[in-house]
């Protein structure tokens, strides 16, 4: 799948389409956020919004930490230890830390304005409150969901529920796979997939739900000045279509939270399968 | 008494200097002649030279001696420059890493002018490098590769774990990543059991869910244990994975540099060298920063990281554009300019080295042709030539500090490979050097078998005189004078007869020449003359002799200030003026000397107060010691010597030496003998014989220029002159002053072959021969000590047998 490269001099002109004011992206202490916080941080810049690191610390750990019967298996040795409440607050605190130290060092990197917040309770409530105050979320994910990943369930819940745009990156995911766009008319989804695609080197494929939206989408890629292949689309099941985007790796997939096809996806179909990011416009 | 008409008469002025006649000269201006190819007078030399530059085998290194300034750095180099364009110009030298040994860098030989292309290339190679090994391994390809290898180690561990998970789930409990490692923890509705719940659990609920615990935790460390084995799999086939994008991305690089160094075997196994070393650093290089230092960087560190230097060429001979071999003069020949040296560089405090701080000396930028150092320098820089010795000895040049060569330094540093050399030495020094060198070094005579000895003078004829006079052209012209008119040109053959010191020979030390026309062409434009005159060159003669003549000067006030004493006039008993010369930095000069003797009854010996004292050298004994040998043989000889006779340089505080006053302190004595006065109107130079032969000395026309000042500024009255052996005659080179008086008959010099002759001049009384009876006639000299002789033997029979008759009653 190759597409032209996003170029050009309206690669400026639509710098702001987004228009996000507050970036809100997931801590965690692994690597997991980081595809997601660099790809926040860039799309903060270009708006000149603020960017927004939480951690939660989710009381689930506390405690079973706190709980007569729990051990631990420490990762260092793989041998066993006993745990308490003070121990697991003073491991959360590092892993706070951690996080701190990747968002200031991003931050810094794309001179964008941060701010650090921790959270605690649940995850996903969490992420949810502090969504409420934001455009977008960005969190990361591996793409296997199970109980341990915490992220990828929460990843799952958020691209659900969250009341702003969400940005899930596959840490996984190729990084010079295209960009696809499901066009169902809301011109955001355009800016967001030709902001990412310019951002990250990739190509951009807008693929048009009817007629109507294919010349609107040539319109915008006009006034914009900007080369992306258009087509349009050749079904409207959104049950084939998330069996069509969970087999194949995509780079990033732009959907449409409102649109009839794109809020009908599978997400988690489609974040369980083969590396591909997703965005979900709101 | 005889007159004076019996003595022998003073020379003739046309003897004391040679004068050359400028009319004789074929030329008018220097401009005429050609310049002069090949050095006048040193055809020995010059066929040393041939010889040792022919001679291609081991040892016949040359040495050049001679004095300074006989043009030996001159010849030499003429020579060799000479032999030097006929051969191809040598190897260009590199030294690159050795892989598997860094400390010990490989040397390698290329072509001249081909080092550096390679340097250029390896350069543009090492540039390239970590562009080429990112691109590949910032490749999808590679990416999706290295996720696989990854994924599949993730995979492989989850699956593990997911079965004890699983495990877990159908038991209510869930396994949670946390800060502290892996934890198990019962759940109920989807939540992990807080602590209240669970305690409201009835106990063997309670007991169940540790029990399971138990269990699960020790399955999942068993499943964890397997992972460094699984870590160590993936490992190795990322490395195997990296290796092959590796070889991909500088494969075609090292071919192609193969290709273009195909004919050069050492190149392309050292090419298969870097490609390896390349594999096995790639992470290091992928990671490299772009630059090392950000500020304060050195030229040596702009080659940025290590890594890549260890890539690139040190080329430290590099002939390219040279199209013959080399002469290269090595002004100052320490240790390490000679045979090389390894520079260190600080850094963090700290002294760090690698082959790029290797420098070459001398002998890697002479080898395939020739070098020249001067032997002197050499001696006295330390271990240089132990150093030299040892590199012609084994026939390369190893780098390494002086202080290891001689066993006194054990640091780490770097131990280059031996270069191996083909230069011939050439090395230039005075002749006590080569001498010394010959008797104390025994490699001296293995490694230097060549001796070059040039001769500071040559004869003088009139071809010679031709091809002087050329020298002088060609000297005038490579130093940018102006041309000597022909007066100019005689004037300075004298100068050069003058310096030889001897009227039939002149000087090859072309240095003092040189100095000259300098010199005379300074004041040729002063009085803004278009050519160099004879009183240009006279006004430089004069002027460097006025710069030097301090000490003479004082010297001869303090005589005439009658500090010293000196007579000039009248005449003494026992007292005679001597000559001698003081030799002061460049500048010689004579300086008179009051000898007198004093006579006793005693037992034959002539006391030298210069040695009793130590300040008489042994030849100056040896003189004195003469003295009573010609005494005892030649008067009364059947009777015992039987005087005691004291001599002495009076005013003499700084010792003599030299036999050249023992005819003169011969003539003291006589004079102490015989009782007949010595006119001090004379002063007398010359050594004598056993025989009373007076035989020559030195220094000359330094002595009678010394005496005659001294009566000139007196005044001069007609009766004073200078006896002077008749073998010095053809050394006389005396300045004009003197000559112009002896013209006048205002002064004199007398060459003497004989005492006998000497005593005349200097008493007005004929010496006196042995007649048929064997005796002296009376009214001589000779009678007269004879006389005296013979009653000091008689005296001290007399005291002999009063002493014994004293002794016996």
């Amino acid at each position: 799948m190759t597409a032209p490269s996003v170029s050009g001099p309206g690669a400026q002109q639509g710098r702001k389409a987004q228009d996000l004011k507050r970036v809100l992206v997931a801590l965690d202490p692994a690597a997991e956020c980081l595809a997601a916080l660099e790809t926040a941080a860039r799309l903060a810049a270009q708006s000149e919004a603020e960017l927004v690191g939480l951690f939660v610390e989710e009381s689930e750990l506390l405690e079973a930490a706190a709980l007569p019967v729990t051990r631990v298996i420490r990762g260092s040795d793989f041998t066993l230890d006993r745990l308490d409440r003070s121990v697991m607050e003073q491991g959360l605190k590092a892993w706070a830390a951690q996080a701190r130290a990747h968002l200031t060092a991003v931050a810094e990197r794309w001179q964008v304005q941060a701010s650090f917040r921790v959270a605690r309770g649940d995850l996903a409530e969490a992420l949810l409150a502090e969504a409420r105050r934001c455009d977008l979320l960005a969190l990361g994910t591996v793409g296997r969901v199970s109980q341990r990943n915490r992220i990828g369930t929460t990843a799952q819940r958020m691209a659900r529920q969250a009341p702003c745009s969400v940005l899930v990156m596959r840490r996984d995911e190729t990084p010079s796979l295209p960009v696809v766009v499901l066009f169902e008319g809301n011109e955001r989804a355009l800016a967001f997939g030709s902001a990412l695609a310019r951002m990250q080197g990739r190509g951009l494929e807008i693929v048009a739900v009817d007629a109507d939206r294919l010349a609107t989408a040539k319109a915008w890629l006009a006034e914009q000045d900007l080369s992306a292949t258009v087509e349009e689309i050749a079904t409207d099941d959104a049950e084939r279509l998330s069996e069509q985007l969970a087999s194949q790796a995509v780079g990033i997939v732009v959907l449409e939270r409102a649109g009839a096809l794109g809020g009908a996806i599978d997400t988690d179909r489609v974040l369980a399968g083969p590396p591909s990011s997703v965005i979900l416009v709101g | 008494m005889a007159s004076d008409s019996g003595a022998l008469q003073p020379l003739s002025v046309d003897v004391l200097c040679w004068r050359c006649d400028a009319q004789h000269l074929t030329f008018r201006s220097t401009e005429e002649l050609e310049d002069l190819a090949d050095a006048i007078g040193q055809d020995r030399a010059v066929e040393a030279i041939r010889f040792s530059i022919g001679m291609e085998r081991p040892g016949y290194n040359l040495f050049a001696l001679g004095p300074e300034g006989t043009g030996k750095h001159t010849l030499v180099r003429h020579h060799l420059d000479a032999e030097a364009k006929g051969r191809a110009a040598p190897y260009d030298w590199c030294y690159i890493s050795n892989f598997g040994e860094l400390r010990k860098p490989q040397v390698l030989r290329l072509a001249a002018g081909r080092g550096a292309v390679f340097q250029a290339d390896m350069a543009r190679f090492a540039g390239d490098l970590r562009d080429a090994l990112r691109s590949a391994f910032e490749s999808d390809q590679y990416r999706t590769n290295r996720q696989v290898i990854e994924e599949a180690f993730k995979e492989r561990q989850e699956q593990a774990m997911a079965a004890v998970e699983e495990e877990g789930r159908t038991q209510s409990i869930t396994l949670m990543r946390t800060p502290a490692g892996f934890v198990f923890a019962p759940v109920s509705d989807g939540k992990v059991v807080t602590p209240e719940v669970f305690q409201s659990f009835p106990e063997e609920e309670r007991k169940r869910i540790e029990t399971a615990i138990e269990d699960l935790q020790k399955k999942l460390q068993e499943e964890l244990r397997q992972t460094p084995l699984w870590m160590k799999e993936t490992r190795d086939k990322l490395r195997k994975l990296n290796d092959e994008t590796a070889m991909f991305a500088v494969g075609h690089m090292i071919a192609a540099l193969r290709a273009r160094y195909e004919d050069l075997p050492e190149v392309s196994s050292y090419l298969a060298d870097v490609s390896r070393d390349v594999i096995e650093n790639v992470e290091t290089i992928i990671a490299a920063p772009e630059k090392v230092e950000p500020d304060g960087v050195s030229a040596e560190t702009a080659d940025g990281h290590p890594l890549f230097r260890r890539y690139r060429v040190n080329l430290i001979v590099d002939n390219a554009g040279q199209d013959h071999a080399p002469v290269i003069y090595e002004d100052d020949p320490t240790y390490d300019r000679l045979l090389g040296r390894v520079e260190h560089r600080a850094e963090m405090g700290t002294l760090v080295t690698d082959f790029h701080l290797i420098r070459a000396g001398a002998l890697h930028r002479a080898n395939g042709g020739y070098l020249i150092l001067d032997a002197h320098k050499l001696l006295t820089r330390p271990a240089a030539w132990e150093g030299l010795k040892r590199a012609l000895k084994a026939g390369e040049v190893r780098i390494e500090p002086a202080a290891q060569a001689m066993g006194l330094l054990s640091t780490v540093t770097l131990e280059p490979e031996p270069i191996g050399i083909d230069v011939k030495i050439v090395l230039v020094g005075e002749r006590r050097l080569y001498y010394l060198l010959s008797e104390l070094d025994p490699d001296f005579a293995r490694l230097f078998k060549v001796a070059a000895d040039f001769d500071e003078r040559i004869e003088r004829s009139d071809d010679n005189n031709q091809l002087y006079a050329r020298l002088i052209a060609t000297i005038a012209r490579r130093e940018k004078l102006r041309p000597l008119d022909c007066g100019g040109v005689a004037r300075a053959l004298e100068f050069s007869a003058r310096q030889a010191g001897d009227a039939e020979r002149l000087s090859t030390q072309l240095e003092d020449l040189a100095d000259v026309l300098r010199e005379a062409d300074y004041w040729a434009g002063a009085e803004k003359r278009a050519q160099i005159t004879a009183a240009d060159v006279q006004r430089a003669v004069d002027a460097s002799v006025y710069r030097l003549d301090r000490v003479r000067e004082r010297i001869q006030e303090e005589i005439r200030r009658g500090t010293i004493t000196i007579d000039t006039d009248g005449a003494v008993v026992g007292q005679v003026n001597g000559l001698s010369v003081m030799q002061l930095g460049g500048f010689a000069f004579g300086k008179p000397s009051r000898i007198t003797t004093r006579i006793r009854l005693g037992k034959g010996e002539v006391i030298d107060i210069e040695r009793e004292v130590a300040l008489g050298g042994p030849l100056h004994s040896k003189g004195v010691l003469i003295l009573s040998g010609y005494l005892s043989a030649h008067y009364a000889p059947e009777r015992p010597l039987s005087l005691s006779a004291s001599l002495v340089f009076e005013q003499s505080y700084g010792g003599v030496d030299g036999d050249s006053a023992s005819s003169t302190e011969l003539y003291a004595l006589l004079s102490a003998l015989s009782e007949v006065p010595i006119k001090q109107g004379f002063a007398v130079t010359g050594s004598v014989d056993q025989y009373g032969r007076v035989q020559a000395i030195g220094g000359v026309n330094e002595k009678i220029e010394g005496f005659f000042d001294l009566c000139a500024a007196r005044g001069l009255t007609g009766k004073q002159g200078v006896l002077i052996p008749a073998s010095n005659v053809k050394h006389l080179m005396l300045h004009r002053r003197v000559v112009e008086a002896a013209g006048e008959g205002r002064f004199h010099i007398h060459a003497v072959e004989t005492i006998a002759q000497g005593i005349e001049i200097l008493t007005g009384m004929l010496a006196g021969e042995r007649g048929a009876d064997g005796t002296f006639p009376a009214g001589t000299i000779n009678h007269l000590v004879e006389a005296r002789l013979i009653q000091l033997a008689e005296a001290r029979r007399a005291f002999g047998r009063s002493d014994k008759e004293a002794g016996e009653s």
